[in-house]
């Protein structure tokens, strides 16, 4: 019963705890300015996504979605859209591979790398950033993909396992 | 692909992404303010977002003392140099101070550019996707700030507020791409005006724009805010020249400044509330007319 409770909580952690990391960013390595975007409720979604059921993920992507649109940004649209987009594409892959572990980790660096794409072509078109492709690339992209694939190793387990027992809660009761 | 293009979902996606498109249409635009909806959520999310930044603030500035601890020894022996230049400073502050009140008493003006009622707040956010440059502190309308007061550190300025709510209030930073972003400057000590318009991504550098070309700036001269914008207080720190060279055109200098602040890992900042009446204009940007002179 618990678990029912606790992932809630662990979604909207991980969504504060986002913007208290990117105080950190940029970082400056040997004079080279590197931008780490944490996606840690993104990762979080995913994992929903695959090892629960594509509508919780995309309920939980549209609403949480929503608040980081008008919190942080104050445009509506962005990724309210972007959530549930690659929570629906997680649930959807998933079908026809296996849940193996690597294939999750793969699957989940696959899309944060859209979702990275998505958000730079976002701001590239509203006017938020002046940086081309190959600057975005090297300072941004990859660092943040080194980043986000470090938080998964570190956490995804333990994610996996409050997902699947809260899964587990529920099923009886269904 | 044929069952889901069937499918009467393919319908609901197109409502989906119609309604989205709207939503973005209609907040796009630069809104003046927030809608009430936009400021209770911000009010609610600011404050759950305090809960987690706090803690994380107290345990940073734990390392920097722990670091600060092993720098400590190196640090005093430059200090006790510095210091009796300090007490001689101090000394002449109080005097010209005292010197520029009366000064100011005698031709009768009371009001002064320079005076700002401090407001302190801490940072309890920064836009995670950081295309913007943009922090959120924990002070609102309730404790008196308002849209386009001037944001500073200890060590100069770093920003100014944009989007206000009760309890929160959203701050771009200068070192936004934003080219909207003006502020009028000078170099401190002279009459020499120019506009903070641009950050050099690459040089990491602020960029100083139409400073007249008649006029000599030299490398290494403070730049302050100028006051003129009717907007920001006079005497906010903005950075040091780094290099000076004509524009485009050649008709007026240019000048790259070293921001004095550091934008990163910001956490007490102050919001200074200007004493003079400032200038309620409707366009944000409302900085220009300073450089035009």
């Amino acid at each position: 019963m618990i678990f029912r409770i606790l992932v809630p909580i662990i979604a909207a952690s991980l969504f504060f705890i986002e913007p208290t990391f990117s105080l950190f960013s940029p970082l400056q390595i040997n004079g080279e300015r590197y931008i780490l975007v944490p996606h840690f409720f993104a990762v979080f979604l995913i994992l929903l996504a695959v090892y629960d059921s594509k509508k919780t993920a995309m309920i939980y992507g549209v609403v949480f979605g929503l608040l980081y649109d008008m919190y942080h940004i104050d445009m509506i649209g962005i990724y309210t859209f972007i959530y549930p987009f690659i929570a629906y594409l997680a649930a959807v892959i998933i079908k026809y591979v296996h849940k193996y572990t690597v294939f999750v980790l793969f699957l989940a660096i696959a899309l944060l790398v859209m979702l990275e794409v998505l958000s730079f072509l976002f701001a590239a078109a509203i006017g938020f950033t002046g940086m081309n492709f190959d600057q975005f690339l090297h300072s941004r992209l990859i660092p943040t993909t080194i980043g986000n694939f470090l938080f998964i190793v570190l956490f995804g387990y333990i994610i996996r396992w409050f997902i699947v027992k809260r899964k587990q809660a529920l099923e009886p009761a269904m | 692909m044929r069952r889901f293009l069937a499918d009467k979902r393919l319908i609901v996606l197109f409502i989906v992404v119609i309604t989205l498109v709207a939503l973005l249409a209609v907040t796009l635009k630069g809104r003046q303010q927030a809608n009430l909806a936009e400021q209770v959520v911000k009010d609610v999310v600011g404050f759950g977002q305090s809960v987690f930044s706090k803690p994380a603030h107290f345990f940073t500035s734990k390392l920097a003392d722990i670091e600060g601890l092993i720098a400590t020894f190196d640090e005093n022996k430059q200090l006790k140099t510095r210091l009796e230049h300090y007490a001689m400073n101090e000394a002449k502050l109080i005097e010209l101070e005292s010197e520029n009140e009366r000064l100011r008493k005698l031709v009768n003006e009371a009001s002064n550019l320079s005076a700002y009622e401090p407001i302190y707040a801490t940072v309890i956010s920064r836009n995670p996707d950081q295309w913007e440059e943009r922090v959120v502190v924990d002070k609102g309308e309730s404790d008196g700030v308002t849209k386009n007061m001037a944001v500073i550190t200890s060590q100069g300025l770093i920003g100014k507020v944009v989007l206000t709510t009760p309890l929160t209030a959203t701050i771009e930073l200068i070192s936004t791409e934003n080219q909207l972003f003006r502020v009028s400057a000078m170099v401190a000590g002279e009459e020499i005006f120019g506009l903070i318009e641009g950050y050099d991504k690459t040089r990491e550098q602020l960029v100083m724009k139409r400073i007249d070309s008649n006029l000599e700036v030299k490398e290494g001269q403070k730049i302050i805010s100028s006051g003129l914008g009717g907007i920001f207080p006079k005497g906010l720190l903005i950075g040091e020249v780094k290099e000076v060279s004509t524009d485009d055109y050649g008709l007026t200098k240019l000048a790259y400044i070293e921001p004095a602040a550091n934008f990163k890992m910001l956490d007490h900042v102050v919001i200074t509330k200007r004493s003079v009446d400032t200038v309620t204009s409707s366009v944000d940007e409302g900085e220009e007319e300073a450089a035009k002179e």
